[in-house]
């Protein structure tokens, strides 16, 4: 799965000056400079590992995206978290053949077992295609100039929380047990100043790499901001 | 007769037609209100897709439409066959 989709990185020459009165495009591309040196210090190239669940760099936007912002990092939980729902669909769709090998329905007529298994299937369908839309669309967004948790608790709540690179504290992973670090994903908490105190990202890939590329875009956001960019 | 409360008299109606008929009711309401989940799923899928836009936007919004087609088809069957 490494090294999926690429593209490149932006070049220097490429790159604008950051004056004062830039245009859209300007601080477009002078964002994709800033990305690319913080990219190179931090050793990632664009790429989509794991099903998406680590996204370096993507082509997607997001609801409330800012003019000069960029996508630098989507993370999803790791598709091993996926597993506990898959197996639970597994055996359910084995559920009516055993039922009917067991004898249970015998008593039961044959059109009604007819629409009552393909029911069950439609069932089954719904119940896996709710559990991939929840995991597939709640996303921890890393931009250039802030940190985007969506959550989607359920089909009927979802969770938007919003911290901007330089109003949060130092970024902390917790990491721990033999599943966890035997497939290398864990938490990111990331404290910040405002009144709902952390940010959090559950059960990501590669949490250690996450804070490294949060510092850094913190770092240069920081000294961006000192510049008067 | 004349007297007997109303949720007795449904009682005694269905206990006369038989389970058949009670089981086929009893997948035909479930439908029902599967099709409501499924009318549900397509406006969370409208809400995702326009949070986070990705490449696979349309597919999921296809899937959603046609999970609520088979679950729109499987009532009638239901209906009809049963």
């Amino acid at each position: 799965m490494a090294g999926e989709e690429k593209k490149p990185l932006p070049t220097k020459e490429a790159a604008p000056t950051g004056e004062k009165g830039q245009t859209g495009p300007d601080l477009k591309e002078a964002a994709r400079k800033h990305i690319g040196e913080v990219l190179t210090r931090v050793g990632e190239t664009p790429r989509k590992e794991l099903g998406g669940a680590y996204t370096v760099y993507p082509e997607v936007s997001f609801i409330q995206e800012q003019k000069d912002e960029e996508v630098v990092l989507v993370l999803r939980a790791h598709p091993i978290t996926n597993v506990k729902w898959l197996l639970v669909v597994i055996g359910a769709l084995l559920l009516p053949e055993i039922l009917i090998m067991l004898g249970a329905l015998a008593e039961v007529p044959y059109k009604i077992i007819f629409v009552g298994r393909l029911v069950w299937y439609l069932m089954m369908l719904g119940y896996s295609f709710e559990r991939f839309l929840t995991w597939y669309y709640s996303v921890f967004i890393i931009t250039n100039e802030r940190i985007i948790d969506v959550d989607f608790v359920n089909l009927l709540y979802r969770v938007m929380s919003y911290a901007n690179l330089n109003h949060i504290e130092e970024p902390a992973m917790v990491s721990g047990g033999f599943i966890r670090s035997f497939f290398k994903y864990g938490d990111v908490v990331v404290p910040t100043a405002a009144e709902k105190s952390t940010i959090e990202a559950n059960d990501v890939p590669y949490p250690d790499k996450v804070i490294r590329i949060i510092s850094e875009l913190s770092e240069d956001l920081e000294k961006r901001r000192e510049r008067g960019e | 007769m004349g007297n007997e409360p109303t949720g007795l008299i449904w009682w005694n109606t269905f206990s006369q037609t038989g389970p058949e008929l009670i089981l086929k009711w009893f997948l035909v309401a479930g439908m029902v209100m599967y099709v409501f989940f499924a009318l549900v799923m397509i406006r969370q899928v409208g809400i995702m897709t326009e949070t986070f836009e990705s490449e696979v936007n349309g597919t999921v919004k296809t899937f959603a439409g046609l999970h609520l087609l088979m679950a729109l088809f499987l009532l009638i069957v239901a209906i009809v066959l049963l």
